[in-house]
């Protein structure tokens, strides 16, 4: 199936010759006049094969109690103690739950955020302007968590700017900080800021292959901006919606790691620590890297769960999906 | 043994398991459950302890004493003695993988305090420094990876689990090198304090490694005494005192407590508190029954007094995110009036850092019958790559060369470089160049290759120098050790740093109060069930078996 789709992609518009002779000659040939999409997909490859189907073997950890300096073939066969211990394990419940609060908070409220300002950015006239504030929101993709994190920091801290500003009036500060009931909107608040504009690319991408006698017809039929979005655009762009939302989905408990480790601290295990830091933790700080990479399975195995089921739903509204079944 | 080990990587990389192809000695040594009964000290053959020969040295201008206070000099000394005769190293390379808490050093073209090192050891040092923030990751894939260690690992006090385990199975036994009198052939070891060997501790009864010797005192509170005198705050204080001193330095965004984020990681924190209310130090010893601090009343009072700063708003607010250098950085600049800091830090570079900006002094215990803490006696220590006898010695001689006591002429360079280059004498004694910032020992650290016994002196600073003598004669002599320093437990080993992170998030829930007080009763059940009833058995048989 696979080689159906390198060719039907490599073969481009109908009506070039080239082509249509490479089609028919044998598979060396067209090897050769795919030569430069092969070179091209080469790095992606070798990636994923090093770093994501290499790093599969690992998963035997899982299954050992591992020393690390004893490696897999000296240390010992454990069967499934690790996952009983799991079952059991109050922590590792503690950020499973922590793990799908701050989850379901992005979804709810960071997914359709970069959405919405794509729909912005669309409707904003002049080119120039336009490019200014799309440079401007990506800015933030490019600085790492540290940054951001100590911005927020700097910004909202107990020792804080604002903080600074509301004792210089006489005003009692806030704790925005360090306190565990407003751990979840801070960290989505911080993910929204850093990503937000990033992640609109792929909807303005979408949005500009919308239709534009669309939008006149809908226009002429007295549809004011609203109902132009309703009607016209989001239909227009519904199936890479989906498929973000399928992606999204597969990837619900890796909610991030940098950013959670380095807040952790700051409201404690009870509400800081989710399963990427649970593993970090208990792998590399404890030296007990059989539990962490069970703990690390568990995870992997619910995203496929995910992934498959989300896709499954949205076959059935008939949406195309991540994959065609 | 190294061949073995890259089999066993390859091996590894490609997933291939169960292979019976490797070593089957190394492996039992070390194999069982893990956790590997084989470090512990109980029912061992022990090694004796290297035999104490004190270096003659200069006369100090105050005399240290058993309990730990450190000779005090004002001055430096005028003649300079040599302790190390012929030759250290035979022009051979020598890779050395070594902790550091500063930047890069120069590379050793450039360097010319890395090449007077070089010269005077007779040696090529291959310098690979770790960066503080990521030891303990570098260190686990040190661990891991089957390729050819350095001839030299220095090793801190953080507990890394199985670090027990992985020098036992691959570094250097040291026993026969310097146990008993054979250390007599490398001067400068023997003249190290036998309580700095007892802190490192044996493996499986056996000497594995160097200590870095450090003095008694544990981290302690570092105090601003300009504001506190401006404050009218006693030297001595009760703890009422002590709260309401905090409070008076609060206030126009200036703060009482600095404390800061890697505190929370353990007992840091709670260090000073515990020690100034009467807790033991961090395990009390009764009979060969252990009993860990968390569990006692004085240290539960000791986080009420935390409680109370908190909850009173006299510390720093972001004191659960800020790192120890941003904090420091604070009580340098009079932001926050005191400070929890290891007592190396009484040093000439903090001090240049304060820049005449306010008195520093050390904050002395406020309870009525305080057990300040003291230190393990150690930084850390050396270990060696396993070697022929010829160039283990050549290793333990470099070693000797950096543990040359104060006084000498190898001290001198060691510490502070070459005259004219790194530093000029005058009557304040030793005045550090320009150039001394750039290159020193610890960018390139040195300092962490071997230690001499540490001597008070602060070059340019003799009050300082003075109060922290007179804070260290009121402190020691009722300070108490932690009488688990040395001893072996393998569950110690395997889950110390999840149970400190067990007792530091803890303590970090009740004192900003997240929790109540009353839930430290469920921290130490969690403790105690993760493993720490099973540490204080081992510690007890290993007590009983060290006696």
């Amino acid at each position: 199936m696979s080689m159906t789709r390198v060719r039907s992609a490599a073969t481009g518009p109908p009506g070039v010759p080239a082509r249509h002779e490479a089609d028919r000659a044998g598979p060396l040939r067209r090897l050769r006049a795919d030569r430069v999409l092969l070179l091209l997909a080469a790095p992606g490859l070798v990636y994923f094969l090093v770093f994501h189907y290499g790093a599969l073997f690992g998963t035997v950890l899982a299954f050992q109690d591992y020393v690390p300096f004893l490696g897999v073939s000296g240390s010992r066969w454990v069967g499934l103690a690790h996952f009983e211990r799991m079952v059991t394990d109050p922590l590792f419940w503690n950020a499973v739950k922590n793990t799908l609060l701050i989850a379901a908070l992005q979804l709810v409220f960071f997914f359709p955020a970069p959405l919405a300002l794509a729909l912005l950015l669309n409707s904003v006239v002049g080119d120039t302007l336009r490019r200014f504030v799309q440079s401007v929101v990506y800015l933030p993709h490019f600085l790492s968590w540290v940054i951001v994190v100590a911005l927020f920091q700097q910004m909202l801290g107990g020792a804080g700017v604002v903080n600074g500003w509301l004792s210089a009036l006489g005003v009692g500060g806030v704790a925005i900080i360090g306190n565990p009931d407003l751990y979840g909107p801070l960290v989505v608040a911080q993910l929204v800021w850093k990503e937000c504009g990033w992640a609109t690319i792929i909807f303005l991408a979408a949005l500009s292959q919308v239709d534009e006698q669309q939008y006149e017809a809908a226009a002429l039929d007295g549809a004011g901006w609203w109902r132009r979005v309703w009607h016209v655009t989001l239909p227009a762009i519904r199936p890479v919606i989906v498929l973000l939302l399928v992606l999204r989905l597969g990837e619900f408990l890796s909610i991030g790691f940098e950013q959670f480790f380095l807040q952790r601290q700051s409201v404690g295990p009870e509400t800081g620590e989710v399963l990427d830091t649970f593993v970090y933790f208990t792998g590399f700080a404890n030296g007990d890297f059989g539990y962490a990479a069970a703990v690390g399975l568990f995870k992997g195995v619910v995203g496929v769960v995910l992934i498959y089921t989300a896709n499954k739903v949205a076959h059935r509204l008939g949406e195309q999906g991540v994959y065609k079944s | 043994m190294d061949h073995r080990m890259d089999r066993r990587s390859l091996l590894r990389l490609a997933g291939v398991g169960a292979l019976g192809l490797t070593a089957p000695s190394l492996l039992s040594a070390c194999g069982s459950g893990g956790a590997g009964g084989g470090v512990s000290n109980a029912g061992k053959d022990l090694a004796p302890w290297p035999t104490h020969v004190p270096f003659g040295g200069p006369t100090p201008d105050a005399p240290g004493d058993g309990t730990g206070v450190q000779p005090l000099f004002l001055n430096y000394p005028e003649k300079l003695v040599k302790s190390v005769h012929g030759p250290v190293g035979d022009g051979s390379d020598v890779t050395v993988m070594v902790v550091s808490y500063g930047a890069p050093p120069k590379p050793v073209e450039d360097n010319r305090y890395w090449q007077a090192v070089n010269r005077a050891l007779g040696v090529n040092l291959k310098v690979t420094v770790v960066p503080d923030p990521e030891y303990g990751q570098k260190m686990a894939t040190l661990m891991a990876s089957g390729d050819d260690l350095p001839d030299m690992i220095m090793f801190t006090n953080l507990a890394l689990p199985h670090a027990a385990e992985f020098v036992q199975a691959r570094c250097a036994d040291l026993s026969e090198f310097v146990g008993g009198d054979a250390v007599k052939e490398f001067p400068n070891l023997a003249n190290l304090p036998t309580y700095a060997w007892k802190g490192m501790g044996r493996i499986g009864g056996r000497i594995h490694g160097i200590p870095l010797e450090r003095p008694m005192p544990a981290n302690s509170l570092f105090v601003n005494r300009s504001a506190m005198d401006a404050a009218g705050v006693p030297r001595d204080w009760t703890t009422e005192q002590y709260l309401d001193a905090m409070k008076a330095l609060t206030g126009d965004r200036k703060w009482g407590v600095g404390w800061f984020k890697t505190l929370f990681t353990g007992l840091g924190g709670v260090t000073y508190h515990a020690g100034s209310l009467g807790a033991p130090n961090t395990w009390s010893v009764q009979g060969d029954a252990f009993t860990h601090t968390i569990t006692t009343p004085q240290f539960e009072q000791a986080l009420e007094v935390m409680r109370k700063l908190v909850e009173a708003g006299a510390h720093y607010p972001d004191s659960l995110t800020a790192s120890s250098t941003d904090m420091q950085s604070h009580f340098h600049n009079g932001t926050v009036a005191s400070i929890n800091d290891g007592f190396g830090s009484v040093s000439l570079s903090t001090l240049n850092k304060i820049n005449g900006r306010f008195a520093l002094d050390l904050g002395r215990p406020y309870g009525p019958q305080p057990t300040p803490w003291q230190g393990p006696g150690v930084f850390g220590h050396v270990t060696f790559k396993k070697a022929d006898a010829a160039r283990i010695k050549l290793l333990l001689r470099i070693c000797d060369y950096f543990s040359a006591p104060f006084g000498t002429e190898e001290y001198e360079l060691a510490n502070y470089g070459v005259e004219g280059q790194h530093f000029t004498k005058d009557s304040g004694g030793i005045k550090p160049t320009d150039l001394y910032a750039q290159e020193n020992n610890s960018l390139l650290p040195t300092k962490y290759l071997g230690a001499a016994p540490a001597v008070l002196y602060l070059p340019g600073h003799p009050d300082v120098a003075r109060a922290v003598h007179e804070w260290q004669q009121a402190t020691l002599p009722r300070s108490v050790r932690n009488p688990a320093t040395g001893l072996r437990s393998s569950t110690e080993a395997g889950k110390g740093a999840q149970l400190n992170q067990i007792i530091g998030d803890g303590i970090a829930a009740i004192t900003f109060g997240r929790k109540p007080p009353s839930a430290w009763r469920d921290v130490v059940a969690q403790w105690r069930q993760a493993g720490g009833d099973q540490v204080a058995e081992e510690l007890a048989r290993e007590h009983a078996a060290n006696r």
